[in-house]
């Protein structure tokens, strides 16, 4: 066995390990389960908000975009992300977490209580998710295949079964914990290539200069329709107030203070590893492999030219990391989407919670199955991939979520008109021939405004005690 | 009266101040000047993804502050 991969199955190992270890906690109560009972400290809930926006896309897929489209596009992309967390962090943290439920799905049907947003909304996420797992697993198959030596679709296996056991028998707490372990590892990998490679270069800017001269399409906007640029930073903005797996950790934080925090302090740490990766790591990668027909291969290709076994062993338990990190949010909440917000009502009503959460152990490995037979045939530009699929997710909900927490006009026809538009409307320009990459939201989100506005101002009054409760969520 | 909830005045100038500083670095010229090689546009999204959660952080510590010294400033 080379010690790369013995590096690997260690920490392999590990995750399998916590999640059995906190299924002891979590299994008995759905409260423990799906949000760790509310006592995630600051600090912690920081770090793993970190690694769950840190996926396999932060680590691989934003060299890739950046080795392909430009560091710019990818920089607009990324900053798209994280200013969405100070918007989340004043937009929905504290009225969501004084909420007090599990789901966006249950703060939604609470807004505009109709079948539609009980069975629509979780399709939804679903359907986002699954696409975005995809695109994880893409980024663990080519990690393990570039140096491991291992076959694209073993190592896809071989990830998938190890984070759906741990995320299904483990609930919220095991996420947690993994993620924290997997934030750090992440960050060790990334910033420790960044400073190698800086230090050879002698700073940041000369890295950048040498690397621009060599192949100046690197620092240009030239490279995509300027709506595409955007479209990516509107995008994500808008994304991550109401993506489900980052609104799920608001829930566990002790307060609406330590949600808040929380959000602020990942972002930083978010941010630090994305300007590394794409200032110092991808013009290294540019100036040494200018012809890669698979961009999201930059990153392997790197380590394995300029470090020894043992640090690619740790590489390669890092991309795993982020994937994993991420996946396992993503499962989480695609396994609540189905167990809690659109089986709930159905078939839960008379179960325990632990039969509950068995069903949703169930869940779980039946979405994230689906996902690695999908990621069988890898989608190219892993960022852009999953970037489309949460563009759909954020045009149909970013606007029913804002205004249900701050219009007071807000009301169901609203709500289920700009939930329709919004996707709709995103689907037929993404889908329109000669599209730029990326800009449908740019008119899937007025379109789906208007119709919030057309449905407030026309439609039937608002419900009074759904607006008292609304305003105490504010205090 | 109003038809939206109220938000903290800090809140809104911040959010002011971020889509003023964001719609500043989408103007075409940010595009067309170049630093060590990159448009500035680059540069500016680079400083957005620092400086945002990072003044927002700075305010939430502050807003902490006064509240644990009874809302003296």
């Amino acid at each position: 066995m080379t010690l790369e991969l013995f590096l690997v199955i260690l920490y392999l190992l590990g995750c399998i390990a916590i999640g059995v270890l906190a299924s002891r906690k979590v299994l008995g109560s759905r409260d423990e389960y799906w949000v760790a009972g509310r006592r995630i400290g600051t600090w912690v809930n920081a770090m793993a908000i970190m690694a769950t926006l840190a996926s396999g896309g932060s680590i691989i897929g934003v060299m890739g975009l950046a080795y392909a489209r430009g560091i710019p596009y990818s920089l607009a992309l990324f900053a798209g992300a994280v200013l969405g967390f100070p918007l989340a962090a004043i937009l929905v943290a504290k009225p969501l977490r004084n909420f007090g439920k599990f789901t966006i799905t249950d703060f939604l049907v609470f807004r505009y209580p109709h079948p539609i947003m009980r069975v629509l909304v979780p399709i939804l996420i679903v359907v986002s998710f699954t696409v975005y797992i995809v695109a994880q697993m893409k980024a663990a198959g080519i990690t393990a295949n570039a140096l491991l030596g291992m076959d694209y679709k073993e190592a896809v296996t071989l990830a998938t079964l190890v984070f759906i056991l741990y995320v299904s028998v483990g609930g919220m707490l095991a996420v947690t914990w993994t993620d924290v372990m997997q934030g750090a590892l992440m960050l060790l990998v990334v910033l420790g290539t960044a400073f190698v490679m800086i230090v050879r270069a002698g700073s940041p800017i000369n890295l950048m200069q040498q690397a621009t001269a060599v192949a100046p399409v690197l620092g240009e906007v030239a490279n995509q329709p300027f709506t595409s640029y955007l479209g990516s930073f509107v995008l994500w903005a808008a994304a991550i107030p109401i993506i489900p797996h980052i609104v799920m950790r608001v829930f566990t934080a002790k307060d609406a203070q330590g949600a808040r925090l929380s959000l602020n302090i990942a972002m930083i740490i978010y941010s630090v590893m994305i300007l590394a990766a794409v200032l110092a790591i991808v013009p290294v990668g540019k100036m040494h492999f200018s012809s890669l027909t698979d961009a999201d291969q930059i990153f392997l290709k790197v380590m394995e030219q300029e470090f020894p076994p043992m640090v690619r062993g740790l590489a390669v338990a890092a991309v795993l990391a982020a994937v994993m990190s991420t996946t396992d949010a993503l499962l989480l909440a695609c396994s609540s989407a189905v167990a809690h917000d659109l089986l709930g009502n159905l078939i839960q009503k008379n179960l325990s919670e632990k039969a509950g959460n068995w069903i949703s152990v169930g869940v779980a490995w039946v979405i994230g199955l689906i996902a690695m037979v999908l990621a069988y045939s890898p989608p190219k530009l892993i960022t852009e991939f999953y970037s489309a699929a949460i563009g759909m997710l954020s045009a149909g909900l970013f606007v029913p979520v804002l205004a249900g927490l701050w219009w007071k006009r807000a009301n169901l026809a609203g709500g289920i008109a700009a939930l329709l538009t919004g996707v709709a409307a995103y689907l037929i320009v993404q889908y329109t021939p000669g599209a730029p990459p990326l800009s449908a939201i740019l008119f899937a989100l007025p379109a789906s405004a208007l119709a919030m506005w057309i449905g407030g101002r026309f439609a039937e009054a608002r419900n009074a005690e759904i607006l008292e409760t609304i305003t105490r969520l504010h205090e | 009266m109003s038809h939206f909830f109220a938000m903290p005045r800090g809140d809104r100038a911040y959010l002011l101040a971020i889509l003023i500083f964001a719609f500043i670095a989408f103007l075409p010229w940010t595009r067309h000047v170049h630093f060590a090689g990159m448009a500035l546009f680059g540069w500016l999204m680079a400083a957005l993804m620092v400086f945002s959660p990072a003044i927002a952080l700075l305010r939430l510590l502050r807003a902490q502050r006064r509240s644990k010294n009874g809302g003296a400033a």
